[in-house]
């Protein structure tokens, strides 16, 4: 198993009286790992620490092996992409590329290139010689990740990338991180309070609350493990009655709701794997047609609805 | 839809009138000034240099009652030049700037507040925080020599206080207007604030640079101009050839055009906008 | 590898911090201080007798007293304070370069700016006085000497308020205390008080190649108030490298 790319133990960080992590402990592996929690919860803080621009309070954070805190040769391995706009207005994209590229100890012809390719990748070549003051935001958000690809890093830190975007842009930055996963083989490490956006880009999600990761992995593993809490499925078609009398005699059903016109069932299993093994079987024997069938919690936002007590 | 009609309730309190709304203004800049430890910090540490020695050491000294040589001793003490205009630096710096900074210079004037009383509420809210160093510390010194005075004639030292009062007065309002303007040409306090020393730091080197070939170069030096008006208040002679006319234009020069000026200003960005 | 990373970034810090203190609208300033010292410079001549001592003293109050260490303040406190409080340092801070070089970037180029900003104020004001008197040998010698004095202001003054610029939140007001209390009122006071001034041991330092007005009067150890100088400007860095080092951005 190769190491984890990020690994906090017991990471705690505060301001004042303001906790932004508390014992806050997370493996990040390779690929692209979604971090999910709403506003305040500890992402940024998180972004922070990994970068080395603030300290860790106690507990121990590696990122690739090592201390990030003081230790600005690491820096070259990692590019940042924070959620705040620090887009210079006075400076061309190309010239802010060229100081980014600079401050990473490039430059000359080497560098000119290495522009080039950035600027193709991230579609912002036509408007690299305008004055980053007139862009749009998609454009800043693409000049932000294209300052953080400069120097080629292993790790890409993108904070909140989709904020404050509108849904086209949304769409093709979305592609454009799995494009640099992809194609580029950078890992990737991106986070939002949107959750359905995150599950577009990964499925390795790290989920934080209140300075804490609740949970972490795959998004269908982390649901798989919360045995206690009962999935949520609908099934739509005909002779749904007869169905729901044969679901009532299986020991993983925990509740069903028939709709007026007997056409939509919601079942709560306890064991959906179970259950999905046997609704064959069952929808054949009662005779009944099966037009639709979903599992309604299935998805980031319920289990993070769970998991923090929504 | 339009309203909730259950959740709506209208407020039925009582609003104040519209003429008054700008004391909300004046309320909201003298709290948010006290709260300010760099503030607090000069004013005190500055009472501390220029009254409150001056208050135990003339009132502990006999005297027959409150002259106005030491009035004047006190207000014409370069400290206290230095002092006030930290103050009003510090207290005018970001009285415009941080509402054009933040962008609420609109939502001020979106309300029911016309340009001219939002001015007029941040002008009296800072001169309200400059009394406290520049007004009550000087009717306070001529109350306690009064109050220790040996001699019998009470009336002369309450009018020596009331000469003080109106310089006071003359002393509160002299830095503000600069001040204002100053603040209402950035969204930077920082740079409202040494821009506003520095206006009247280069006046007082210019004057002081020309004084040698006529005195009335050293009105352009406020404070130089504020002493001599401290003399006319006191009934001091004035040096030879000084022009009162100077005075008076200089004077003018320094209250009524910076106003005049951070109306437009406020004009210009926030209404229409 | 890590040298030339460390050069490249030193040299590229320094450039873009020096294009965007010079491009920023703040040289509208330095440019009406120039106008004003020009005027004021340019008047008095014609109101004088003596041409080099007045021009000498004027220049050694308008540039040396006043407009070096305000400038200096204007450009050094708000320098770095700035960058993290738009947070544009984010791009500085995220750098594989070490911080304390960084540190030294942002001095090298606001030491640069400034002592440009104070050539050109001095050279316009010494411009507009002589212009009046006339140009000659000694007048030469006299502006050589005030600019190799601001030169060296700029250096110690920009190690004095980019250190503030890092520390404190409002560095401005600790800028404006020490100079006009410390620098200006403390530094009257006869005594040894003024030896705690950079003010006077510049003056000391300028006496020795300045030989008009009342520059070429003050007293004391060139060579001691020189090394006094160097002292301080390295310690300043030194303070200042090892503030930023360690310096919380968040």
């Amino acid at each position: 198993m190769t190491d984890p790319v990020v690994m906090a133990n017991t990471l705690s960080k505060w301001y004042g009286a303001v906790i932004g992590l508390n014992g806050f402990n997370l493996e990040i592996g390779k690929g692209i790992t979604g971090i999910v929690g709403p506003n305040g919860s500890g992402k940024s803080t998180l972004f922070k620490l990994v970068t080395g621009t603030i300290k860790p309070n106690s507990g121990t954070l590696l990122v690739m092996g090592q201390r990030p805190w003081k230790n600005p040769q690491q820096l070259s391995k990692i590019g940042f992409c924070p959620d705040y706009d620090f887009l210079p207005p006075d400076l061309t994209g190309r010239e802010y590329l060229s100081f980014s590229g600079g401050l990473h100890g490039m430059q000359g012809t080497s560098l000119d290139s290495r522009i080039e390719e950035v600027l193709a990748v991230v579609e912002m070549k036509g408007a690299a010689d305008r004055k980053m003051g007139g862009y749009s935001k998609g454009m800043r958000q693409r000049m932000k990740i294209a300052g953080s690809l400069i120097h080629d890093p292993e790790l890409l830190l993108l904070d909140e990338p989709l904020t404050g975007t509108d849904p086209m842009v949304r769409r093709e930055i979305i592609e454009l991180v799995r494009h640099l996963h992809k194609d580029h083989g950078h890992d990737i490490v991106v986070s939002s309070h949107v959750l359905h956006e995150i599950e577009r880009m990964t499925h390795q999600v790290a989920l934080i609350y209140k300075g804490r990761a609740v949970a972490s992995g795959d998004i269908s593993e982390i649901r798989r493990l919360m045995s206690d809490h009962p999935h949520d499925i609908v099934l739509e078609g005909t002779e749904m009655l007869a169905l729901a009398r044969l679901l009532l005699d299986k020991k993983f059903t925990v509740s069903l709701e028939l709709s007026p016109d007997r056409r939509t069932l919601h079942v709560k299993v306890s064991q959906p794997e179970e259950f999905f093994d046997e609704v064959p079987d069952l929808i054949k024997e009662s005779g009944s047609t099966l037009e639709r069938m979903e599992s309604l919690d299935d998805d980031l936002e319920s289990v993070f609805r769970y998991l923090v007590r929504w | 839809m339009g309203l909730d009609p259950i959740r709506y309730k209208p407020w039925n309190g009582q609003r104040t009138e519209h003429a008054k709304r700008f004391l909300v203004i004046t309320d909201h800049v003298f709290r948010q000034k006290l709260r300010s430890k760099w503030l607090l910090g000069i004013i005190i540490l500055g009472s501390i240099l220029v009254w409150v020695f001056p208050i135990i050491i003339f009132s502990l000294t006999p005297h027959d009652s409150l002259t106005t040589e030491v009035m004047l001793e006190t207000l014409q003490n370069g400290l206290l030049f230095i002092f006030v205009l930290i103050a009003a630096s510090l207290v005018c710096a970001d009285l415009i700037s941080e509402d054009l900074r933040g962008n609420s210079l609109v939502l001020y004037l979106y309300r029911a507040l016309r340009p001219e009383r939002y001015l007029l509420g941040k002008v009296l809210g800072a001169l309200l925080v400059l009394s406290l160093f520049t007004f009550i510390p000087p009717i306070a010194l001529g109350v306690a020599v009064m109050a220790t005075q040996t001699g019998p004639d009470y009336l002369a030292s309450m009018e020596v206080i009331g000469r003080t009062i109106i310089a006071a007065v003359l002393t509160t309002i002299f830095f503000v207007p600069v001040g204002v303007m100053l603040s209402s040409f950035t969204t930077k306090r920082t740079y409202a604030a040494v821009g506003i020393f520095m206006f009247f730091f280069t006046m007082t080197i210019v004057a002081g640079i020309f004084s040698e070939s006529d005195i009335n170069w050293q009105l352009l030096g406020p404070g130089n101009l504020l002493n001599y008006w401290y003399d006319i208040i006191f009934s001091e002679p004035l040096p030879q050839g000084l022009s009162l006319a100077g005075m008076a234009l200089m004077t003018f020069v320094l209250i009524v055009p910076p106003v005049i000026v951070t109306y437009w200003r406020i004009l210009s960005k926030g209404v229409g906008k | 590898m890590r040298t030339q990373l460390h050069t490249t970034g030193l040299l590229t810090l320094t450039w873009f911090s020096a294009k965007k203190l010079i491009v920023h609208r703040r040289w509208v300033i330095a440019l009406l201080i120039a106008i004003l010292v020009g005027a004021v410079m340019g008047y008095f001549a014609t109101e004088v007798e003596e041409g080099i001592t007045a021009a000498s003293d004027l220049l050694n109050i308008l540039v040396l007293f006043f407009f070096m260490p305000i400038l200096a303040l204007i450009y050094g406190a708000s320098m770095i304070r700035n960058e993290i409080d738009d947070r544009s340092i984010t791009q500085v801070l995220t750098s594989p370069m070490d911080r304390r070089l960084s540190y030294l970037g942002y001095y090298f180029a606001l030491a640069l700016v400034l002592a440009l900003l104070l050539i050109m104020v001095t050279t316009i004001g010494w411009a507009c006085f002589f212009a009046v008197k006339g140009f000659d040998a000694a007048a030469l010698e006299l502006l050589l000497g005030y600019l190799l004095t601001v030169c060296i202001g700029a250096l110690v003054y920009s190690a004095l308020f980019l250190v503030f610029g890092v520390v404190l939140r409002h560095p401005i007001y600790l800028g404006l205390f020490y100079v006009f209390i410390w620098e200006d009122f403390v530094g009257s006071i006869p005594g040894a008080a003024e030896n705690y001034t950079i003010r006077h041991h510049l003056l000391v330092v300028a006496s020795t190649w300045i030989d008009y007005g009342d520059v070429a009067t003050v007293s004391g150890s060139a060579g001691i108030s020189a090394m006094v100088l160097f002292g301080i400007t390295v310690a300043l860095l030194a303070i200042g490298s090892w503030a930023f080092w360690n310096k919380e951005v968040p």
